[in-house]
């Protein structure tokens, strides 16, 4: 039996340069912070690296921290900008579709007695940037947004909103989680503040992230220690994760539009297959989806039964997100969508390996799963 | 001081001329289980039973074992000592002076079974009652609800001195009350219905139906590990698992949905009763609760029950959910029930569920089915599982 792997947005094969890259950063076994001629070359190695990732995410090195990956880096985005401006003003803006490292990092600071404002998608997924213009208030502080929805697809109105909050609110700060956005789509730093990545989403390992802070803006950190990463981030760098994060960045990087482009061709040719079989789509306008990710729902079953079936025929793909292991997922329940149709829905997530032939097998396979409903 | 455990059977010595098949199966079950614990021997007399370790092996592990053998009413933690008044004094003294010197009152309470002791129990209780007020004389001596009652029990070869003696599982030996194959589905009902039975000395087996790729392996697992949970109370539990996939798909496709449950339930008593003849057991045992659900009013255990034709015992039947989960808590099985995977009664659950059906109507829905192939093609497919 063939195995497809459509479950890219959940985490990524591991690619042979960042593979390869990971391996020789254990030989190279110093500590970055030691003085002697190993540490020094550690310190060589990890100063290549930041240098890599910025460049593909188009920052200065010196502005971007490796983190422990995604929910770290959002952490420390959000909980440092609320503390840093919590005496401008309380109110904090996000969305309704966000991750869950997100949602719950607002939460606990709702708990602290900031105010939070989440603005609702769509129908279709999408988060229009008048709502999110409408939520802004002149004591907001913080705006939170992600480059790609990693449950629908949906690419969010980073530009416009940067706009909005300038007149509006021009102390508030924004964040975006472009942790399903980094290597799938151009990304603009210079529109935002903060911005949370990680490296497993890449091709790289998982444990591994990064945050971009904008020069001159200092954060309070969430792990104190030995003051690496320059003091926002103590704690030994992980080499093996960091220079196959370089690795996996610099690949990606380089071949960003091909790629997005053939991901993007194998999401239409599933979008147009899952129609004809007469199965909804959980989906924007195709200006706005980004090019790896397909939600659909056959609108019956539930997707555990579904990922089930499939998975015994060798196609792996989830139902929402795969943090959620089996929840609702709160992003389709934002969008108003019927509960047969939540219950059922499926995510299918591209990387550039993917064959085209996954998604003729997975729509040869779904009117077979579906005859268990 | 040697440590051992005192085990007293509580309605065993009421049974007649078969009493000794059960002391038998009782002390049977009591070696087994205690084999895998360490090295201990049991001795037993007079429906009392006697668990001693070997030099230097602890006491603790035969007590979590004992505490779960049905057929114990309670077991008495105790020190041996010589059948004499200075040694029982000495052994009370050293054994529970921790006791003695925290409570305000005392008794001793003793049982003379040996009848050649020169004392008689009486005696022995104000003798030593004495002996130990001198030693602690900020205890007093109170025959009525003492805080604390240092038992003796002077018996053929030692006496024993013990405090209270501890709950032990009650219930009559297993393998003495025949043997129930129980309908295992995951929820908190039918581990506790198992569990009830098992008290009653039957011996467990357990039929799970699984509906991949309705139910996931993670359910099927669960059912194992709910059966292995009562391994600990009843011993090996043979699991036979029966693929019932086809069966719910053919209830949907064919019959009407306000009977999916009624059928699904009278096929998977067909298909039990058909295991349990074939692998001898004498009764199907389910965790029914009376109007519980839809399939649990009389009307709909009677239309289920109409295709049985051996005994089905439901002990939970008249029981609160409080009092079910009680139980489950006690076997040891609820923190697995409430795991959240779907079993097979929830897979095509009608909207509106017939509480009060009639038997011909269930009766015309299922004769949409090709029922006897069906029955036999889950029987061909069983997996049994042997936990324990």
């Amino acid at each position: 039996m063939t195995e497809y792997y459509l479950d890219n947005a959940a985490t990524t094969a591991v690619l042979p340069c960042a593979r390869q890259a990971a391996l020789a950063a254990m030989d190279r076994y110093g500590n970055p912070g030691s003085l002697h001629a190993l540490g020094r070359d550690a310190r060589a190695l990890l100063d290549e690296s930041r240098r890599s990732v910025a460049a593909a995410l188009g920052c200065a090195p010196e502005t971007l921290y490796f983190t422990s990956g995604g929910s770290e880096s959002i952490n420390t985005a959000l909980r440092g900008a609320a503390h840093k401006n919590k005496h401008l003003g309380r109110h904090l803006v996000s969305t309704a579709v966000e991750h869950d490292a997100t949602l719950n990092t607002l939460r606990a600071l709702a708990d602290e007695g900031f105010t939070v404002t989440l603005v609702p998608p769509e129908r279709d997924g999408s988060v229009a940037a008048e709502r999110i213009a409408a939520a802004l208030r002149p004591d907001t502080i913080l705006v939170s947004l992600m480059a790609v929805c990693n449950e629908t697809g949906a690419v969010l109105p980073l530009a416009e909103t940067r706009a909005a909050a300038a007149a509006a609110c021009p102390q508030a700060l924004l964040h975006v989680d472009a942790v399903q956005g980094f290597g799938k789509l151009p990304l603009d730093v210079s529109a935002c503040d903060l911005l949370s990545v990680s490296a497993h989403k890449l091709g790289a390992l998982k444990g591994s992230g990064a945050l971009y802070v904008r020069r001159g803006l200092v954060l309070r950190p969430l792990i104190a220690g030995g003051g690496q990463e320059g003091g926002l981030r103590s704690g030994t760098e992980a080499m093996p994760q960091i220079a196959a994060f370089a690795a996996a960045a610099r690949e990606r990087s380089a071949h960003l539009a091909e790629n997005a482009a053939r991901m993007a061709a194998l999401r239409e040719r599933l979008i147009a297959g899952v129609r004809a079989l007469g199965y909804a789509v959980n989906m924007p306008e195709e200006a706005l989806r980004a090019p790896h990710i397909v939600n659909f729902s056959p609108c019956r079953g539930r997707s555990e039964v579904w990922l089930r079936a499939l998975s015994d025929m060798g196609l792996y793909l989830s139902g929402g997100s795969a943090c959620a292991r089996g929840k609702r997922s709160h992003v389709l329940a934002a969008m108003g969508l019927p509960k047969n149709n939540i219950d059922a829905a499926l995510r299918v997530s591209f990387c550039p390996e993917t064959p085209a032939e996954a998604v003729d097998e997975l729509l040869a396979a779904l009117p077979q799963v579906g005859r268990l409903f | 001081m040697r440590e051992i455990l005192l085990l007293k059977c509580g309605e065993l010595v009421l049974k007649g001329l078969n009493r000794y098949k059960f002391e038998e199966r009782l002390v049977k079950t009591l070696r087994y289980r205690l084999q895998k614990a360490g090295n201990y021997t049991v001795t037993g007399r007079q429906s009392v039973y006697c668990v001693e370790g070997a030099d230097g092996v602890p006491i603790e592990p035969a007590l979590d074992v004992c505490a779960r053998v049905f057929g114990i009413v309670n077991i008495c933690r105790a020190a041996v000592c010589e059948k004499t008044l200075d040694s029982i004094t000495e052994t009370a003294a050293a054994y529970l002076g921790a006791e003695l010197s925290r409570a305000k009152t005392f008794r001793v309470s003793t049982r003379r079974s040996d009848k050649h002791f020169p004392l008689t129990s009486p005696e022995i209780d104000r003798e030593v009652g004495g002996r130990l007020n001198d030693l602690y004389p900020d205890c007093r001596a109170q025959m009525h609800d003492p805080e604390l009652t240092v038992h003796v029990e002077v018996r053929d070869r030692w006496a024993f001195v013990h405090a209270a003696p501890l709950p032990g599982a009650g219930g009559v030996p297993t393998g003495t009350g025949g043997r129930g194959l129980l309908l295992l589905s995951g929820g908190i009902d039918s581990p506790a219905a198992g569990w009830m039975m098992g008290k009653r000395g039957m011996e467990l087996g357990a039929v799970h139906f699984f509906s991949y790729p309705y139910t996931s392996e993670d359910a099927k697992q669960k059912v194992l590990t709910l059966a292995q949970e009562l391994t600990a109370w009843c011993g090996r539990i043979p699991v036979y698992v029966v693929p019932f996939t086809h069966i719910q798909t053919e209830i949907r496709d064919k019959c009407f949905e306000d009977y999916f449950t009624l059928v699904m339930r009278r096929m998977m008593m067909r298909i039990s009763e058909a295991v349990a003849r074939q692998e001898g057991y004498d009764a199907l045992l389910t965790g029914e609760s009376l109007g519980q659900v839809a399939s649990q009013t009389v009307e709909a255990i009677g239309t289920t029950d109409a295709v049985c034709g051996i005994p089905v015992l439901r002990p939970v039947i008249g029981m609160d959910k409080e009092e079910i989960v009680r139980i489950a808590r006690r076997a040891g099985t609820f923190e697995t029930s409430i795991l959240p995977y779907e079993d097979c009664c929830t897979v095509f659950t009608p909207r509106h569920p017939q509480t009060k059906p009639r038997l011909f109507q269930v009766e015309r829905e299922e004769a949409k089915l090709a029922v006897q192939a069906l029955v036999d093609e889950a029987v061909a497919g069983v997996e049994r599982i042997v936990i324990g």
